[in-house]
């Protein structure tokens, strides 16, 4: 036979199942590691676990798309004062939120949202483990202060998404597999966790002259607390009669002494260079270091911040409208130049930067720094100049710390609060007081109590911009349509842009929402 | 039929439970198919050849989730976050496609008009379907897309052999897969002051209307970059995976040489595709609940290698 011939056809149908019935097999305890069960030893494994739960602050564990450009980009992109820096049209996700054109899907959302989250999922542990904790384990005092602080980061976390998001998801307790997926709260559910949050961290914690720089003490939970009502009297979802009162019954320890020896620095830029860092005014400051041998934790704000010509990254600039508002009182500051806070919050063409002689502008001139840059003397930019430490060429890494709550806002606040409760004689001397010693300003004239909220909201600009505040003020003062229009921010609409959308990762996979 | 059940998978939960995403049991998956081999083997002489030929079914379907009404979604293509392309539920296959349709360019804005769902649109714009009618293009007007699981594959190696010469060739294909061009989304969004392809120089304009790329708009407000079919396209290709030409000298030159034998070679490595898919490489693989997603991917490179085989 010389052909070989074959022909193989074959036609398989398997019939096959995998399957482990068995599940012990997949838990199994490693015994050379810690786990939730096994940690919370002593005081040393609750001051770790505190640690955590202060590690998501400002959403700072996700350095890029959280700290670095998805917080300034959120919190001073809508501010009505705010343009995008040069840098900014690169990124097309920085500018939808500059434009009020973003979507659920948006990074920065869904990034803030999980790690503010995580922030909430680390309190909840600390407060529930180190709440079990024996006294052979530790101290009553030590537990007391460290449940106090997780409950007010609890309160801070929350806070955080409550003024950011539409709604939020509470959360209260340890994450089990029943708690996984939970249905979002209403505004007033929330604000009453929050609220609730915030009294009982102020009745636990020590005031800031026995606290460790960085650490929640009781003069930030009152102020937080003050703060909460202060907001959820401007959320009409949620506010009652008496938030002002109650916001000034918080604010008043602070401002009398009784939470602490708070008192507001004289030198306002110092406040924002990193060079006078928890000093007495500071309430609340997150906490930053160059990198040394054994720990980083570090900040580049000042490269988004900063300016081109000033060698930053040049991530925001701002309107010429910000500098006549606070050019507004005219030359009146006892150094005959305008209200010191305008030269403390932002560069742009003045004498003042043109000095030779002066070190304002970085051993150089507005104009000589501009022709460089951009060629011309850019007479109509302006820039921020908070958080930059004065070697803004330097655009690495830095130490500098960034106040997150300050003797000045609380002030200015409690002067809102007294104002708006009828006591306003009172409230303009505390006005008087911030105006003279971060201002060098004169008394104000005016008397009425809608002048004198007319000239909180002025002061606020001059001594909050760029403190992640402008936003939300105009938001609480139901202001936000009309100022967005008048910054030609025409896609704004309060309706839909006073708050972001629940996000989309948190609707695809909580099963509790539809 | 193959069933995969308990199936091991990094689940993403809420975030807002604030902790990592475990590893949990998803649910059951059921394959069924077809496999047909065919081979064929001749000898004529100093002539052989051969031939065999593979033909495969595949069905893949989700029949359990940890709950019936469950959706798992696939990566999100911008920043993790949005532009989801792959959905996991029960009926389909896993890492479905499921998007909005795209249906061609806004000519005019009479056409915009009359659509009517679109409210940020102009002439130039991707028109969306609204599937429901409901006046806007949101997620309920996703819908079933195809797979990128092929339908069926196949291949066929040819073989033939004359005194010292020896020939190869190998094919192998696929059809009734999608594959999901990320490359153009990324490359031709359009939507802000950055690089892209060369492409966009095709972009839609009112002079230049007859294109399939939409207008370049800042900010894109219309979402034309968003997932939807506008990025999905056919993956069938057959592809000529090697082809190889060989010759080995005769036994009494290598008597003289002392060796027992010498034989050269010359291969050819995915030198030829056929397909109408535009990427760089239609054989794109991925994970069992995003598959099919081309961005970013190293494609297959062509090679020829030319060898010697010596034995002693």
């Amino acid at each position: 036979m010389k052909n070989v011939y074959k022909i193989v056809l074959v036609a398989l149908i398997l019939s096959t199942t995998t399957s482990c019935n068995d599940d012990d097999f997949l838990e199994q305890t490693s015994v050379d590691q810690l786990t939730s069960a096994s940690f919370w030893r002593n005081a040393e494994d609750a001051q770790s676990g505190l640690v955590a739960a202060y590690s998501e602050l400002e959403s700072r564990s996700d350095f890029w798309d959280g700290w670095q450009e998805g917080r300034p980009v959120v919190e001073y992109f809508r501010s009505d004062y705010a343009l995008p820096g040069p840098d900014a049209s690169n990124y097309a996700h920085w500018m939808s939120i500059f434009n009020f054109s973003y979507t659920n899907g948006h990074t920065f959302l869904d990034v803030i949202w999980t790690t503010n989250y995580k922030g909430l999922n680390f309190a909840n542990q600390v407060i529930t483990k180190v709440g079990e904790m024996t006294s052979d384990k530790i101290s009553e005092a030590e537990k007391k202060q460290i449940i106090g602080e997780a409950t007010f980061l609890r309160g801070y976390y929350h806070f955080k998404l409550l003024t950011l998001y539409e709604q939020i998801i509470l959360r209260t307790e340890l994450i089990s597999n029943e708690t996984l997926d939970k249905p979002l709260s209403t505004r007033p559910e929330a604000w009453e966790v929050i609220i609730s949050d915030f009294k009982q961290a102020a009745e636990m914690l020590q005031t800031v002259d026995n606290t460790e720089p960085g650490r929640a003490t009781k003069g930030a939970a009152l102020a937080y607390l003050g703060k909460a009502y202060m907001y959820k009297a401007g959320d009409p979802s949620s506010s009652e009669a008496s938030d002002f009162e109650n916001a000034a019954l918080a604010f008043k320890p602070i401002v009398e002494g009784a939470a602490g020896s708070y008192a507001l620095e004289s030198d306002f830029s110092s406040l924002f260079n990193g060079e006078n860092e928890n000093n007495n005014e500071s309430i609340f400051e997150l906490q930053f270091k160059t990198a040394d041998a054994t720990s980083n934790n570090s900040t580049r704000l000042h490269a988004f911040v900063g300016d081109w010509s000033i060698g930053g990254w040049g991530g925001i600039a701002a309107t010429m409208d910000i500098v006549n508002e606070m050019k507004s009182e005219g030359m009146i500051a006892s150094n005959g130049l305008y209200d010191n806070r305008l030269y403390g919050s932002l560069y742009f063409r003045d004498p003042f930067y043109n000095d030779p002689n002066t070190n304002q502008m970085q051993g150089s001139t507005w104009d000589e720094l501009m022709m460089e840059t951009y060629e011309n003397t850019n007479d109509n930019a302006v820039y921020f100049r908070k958080w930059l430490p004065n070697y803004v060429w330097n655009n690495s890494y830095v130490g500098v710390n960034v106040v997150l709550m300050r003797y000045a806002d609380v002030l200015l606040m409690y002067a809102e609060a007294l104002n708006e409760t009828g006591a306003t004689p009172q409230a303009i001397t505390i006005i008087n007081n911030v105006r003279a010693v971060h201002g060098y300003m004169p008394p104000i004239t005016v008397t009425s109590q809608a002048d004198v909220k007319k000239q909180i909201i002025h002061e606020r600009t001059m001594e909050l911009t760029l403190e992640s505040v402008r936003f939300f003020d105009l938001r609480r003062w139901n202001m936000l349509d009309q100022a967005m229009q008048a910054a030609g921010r025409s896609n704004f609409s309060a309706a839909s842009h006073a708050y972001f959308p629940i996000p989309l990762s948190e609707i695809q996979t909580n099963s509790a929402i539809d | 039929m193959t069933t995969t059940q308990d199936l091991l998978i990094t689940k993403e939960v809420a975030p807002s439970s604030g902790v990592e995403d475990p590893v949990v049991n998803v649910g059951e998956f059921k394959n069924k198919g077809l496999e047909l081999e065919v081979g064929y083997v001749n000898k004529n002489g100093e002539f052989g050849y051969s031939a065999f030929g593979t033909f495969t079914t595949v069905n893949s379907e989700v029949t359990k989730l940890s709950n019936a009404n469950q959706t798992l979604y696939g990566i999100g293509l911008l920043f993790g976050s949005d532009h989801f392309v792959n959905q996991t539920k029960i009926g389909y296959e896993p890492g479905a496609y499921f998007l909005p349709v795209a249906d061609g360019i806004f000519q005019t804005q009479a056409e915009v008009d009359a659509h009517g769902a679109q409210p940020n649109a102009a002439p130039g714009d991707i028109r969306f379907v609204d599937q429901n009618g409901d006046g806007v293009i949101d997620s309920k007007d996703e819908t079933y897309q195809g797979t990128a699981i092929p339908k069926y594959e196949y291949s066929l190696n040819l073989s033939a052999d004359y005194k010292g010469f020896d020939f190869n060739i190998f094919f192998q294909g696929v059809g009734g897969n999608k594959i999901y061009n990320g490359n153009d989304f990324r490359l031709l969004s359009l939507d802000t002051g950055r690089n892209f392809r060369v492409e966009a120089e095709n972009a839609w304009t009112p002079t230049n209307t007859n294109t399939n790329i939409p207008r370049a708009a800042l900010g894109d407000l219309n979402r034309n970059s968003r997932a939807s079919t506008r990025f999905l396209e056919k993956g069938d290709y057959l592809r000529i995976k090697t082809i190889q030409l060989g010759y080995s000298l005769p036994t009494n030159i290598l008597e003289t040489l002392e060796l027992d034998k010498l034989r050269i070679y010359l291969t050819g490595q995915d030198l030829f595709t056929f397909t109408k898919y535009s990427g760089l490489d239609p054989e794109v693989g991925g994970s069992v609940l995003s598959r099919g997603i081309d961005i970013n991917l190293y494609p297959k490179y062509k090679s020829v290698i030319f060898g010697l085989q010596l034995a002693f």
